[in-house]
């Protein structure tokens, strides 16, 4: 193994950490891919509050510079609302540092099915159902 | 050399070890991983008193209604029992009673092109009975007199029932909420529904239905804080036998409906790609 492929190998992870587990149930599993969890690191750089889904928009950067666009879908505004996330709560973290957890989509893009994003003041905020239906199963792929 | 090469596969080997492992409390199924967030904090309500009634000597139906027990609905508790509109294992709920061709329809789809079917992937209304049983939004009731007004948040959507023990009209045009008359049965209110849009789905998971579906609801209120709603529905077209529902409870709420028009739809579109991406790779 090169030191290359390590040092590449180590700066890969630190973007993106995945859980994977062969169980999954659930109707949104059309797109999403309820099995697996990520987690991206990005700044927010819009959001749409609009139904029938709230959207955030996120750009993630590597350590060698590349730049990924990334879409994550939320619920609907009402009941994110409901559940103690706030339109402003958004308004805040636009142009910060967020983490989002999600479910990726199955079309290899660059979007995901969001939980919750942790933002810049500490606070992870619910703006989705819940998504990820691993089993917990210890290393399944 | 060799050291830092060995130093760098050893931080590698643990790093690939904690990336695979799951994050932080081991999740497990149907609950999320994350600690505090999953965390059930739903509440049923008590019954909260005796029913209302409207001066005629009705149950009154009015107020704002949630599915489930809590008067609410919080996302992190989608799962909890208590947000559920009724407990399986207490009153069961029997599958729909498919007759052969429609389960053979059912199974020979796609989940992409069931999906595609779905009525909520054009924002279209969710009809009778799927504001109720399709439904995780409030709705709000306003029983005034001889008329029952139901308003939906999703999809800002409305019906107006006369509840004067009319008849239905003759031949009346399909709607998506179908033609709805109601009359009372002691304190149990019954709608007659027919005449309901065939693009509406009866349950989650694609049960579709006829021109000749013929719905019965029954509505009661046996507390201030529950609501009970229960369905018949007859398709003599797609299903072997009537099929009843749960009594399925909605609980009351204390804030106003939401706005709910659907202007940033992407479902559609997300779906369709997903549906080239898989054709293209059956090529």
């Amino acid at each position: 193994m090169t030191r290359k492929f390590s040092v590449g190998f180590l700066l890969f992870l630190s973007v993106i950490f995945v859980a994977a587990s062969a169980f999954a149930h659930h109707g949104f599993q059309a797109e999403f891919d309820g099995s697996r969890l990520i987690y991206v690191k990005g700044t927010l750089t819009k959001f749409e509050w609009e139904n029938p889904h709230m959207f955030l928009y996120l750009e993630s950067t590597d350590a060698n510079g590349k730049v990924t666009q990334w879409q994550f879908e939320g619920a609907s505004p009402t009941v994110v609302k409901r559940t103690g996330t706030y339109r402003e709560d958004l308004i805040a973290n636009v142009g910060k540092i967020i983490t989002v957890r999600a479910c990726p989509a199955k079309d290899g893009t660059n979007r995901g099915a969001a939980e919750t994003i942790k933002v810049a003041d500490g606070r992870e905020l619910v703006v989705g159902g819940k998504r990820y239906y691993g089993s917990g199963k210890e290393g399944e792929q | 050399m060799k050291r830092r090469l060995g130093v760098c596969l050893t931080a590698a080997a643990v790093l690939m070890m904690i990336c695979l492992a799951p994050v932080s409390a081991k999740p497990q199924a149907g609950q999320v991983s994350v600690p505090g967030f999953g965390k059930p904090n739903a509440k049923p309500l008590p019954n909260g008193g005796p029913t209302p009634h409207t001066p005629d000597g009705h149950p009154d139906l009015s107020g704002v209604w949630f599915p489930g027990n809590t008067g609410g609905y919080d996302l992190t508790a989608e799962d909890d029992p208590a947000q559920k509109q009724f407990d399986p294992k207490e009153t069961p709920e029997e599958k729909p009673p498919f007759q052969p061709w429609a389960a053979a329809k059912l199974k020979g789809m796609s989940r992409v092109d069931l999906e595609l079917l779905r009525p909520s992937v054009n924002c279209l209304p969710r009809g009778v009975p799927g504001m109720f049983i399709t439904n995780p939004y409030p709705i709000q009731f306003v029983q005034a007199g001889t008329q029952l007004i139901q308003l939906n948040e999703l999809n800002n959507n409305f019906r107006v029932v006369p509840i004067d023990g009319r008849p239905h009209p003759k031949n009346p045009d399909p709607a998506f909420n179908g033609d709805a008359v109601g009359h009372w049965e002691g304190d149990t209110l019954v709608i007659d529904v027919i005449a309901i849009d065939v693009s509406t789905w009866n349950n989650f998971t694609g049960w579709f239905h006829s021109d000749q579906e013929h719905v019965v609801e029954r509505l009661s209120r046996p507390s201030k804080n529950y609501l009970i709603y229960q369905v018949t529905i007859e398709d003599p077209k797609v299903l072997t036998k009537p099929w009843v529902s749960a009594p399925r409870h909605w609980s009351l709420g204390h804030e106003p409906l939401e706005e709910y028009y659907c202007t940033n739809n992407k479902e559609e579109e997300a779906l369709k790609a997903l549906k080239q991406l898989s054709e293209g790779s059956d090529k």
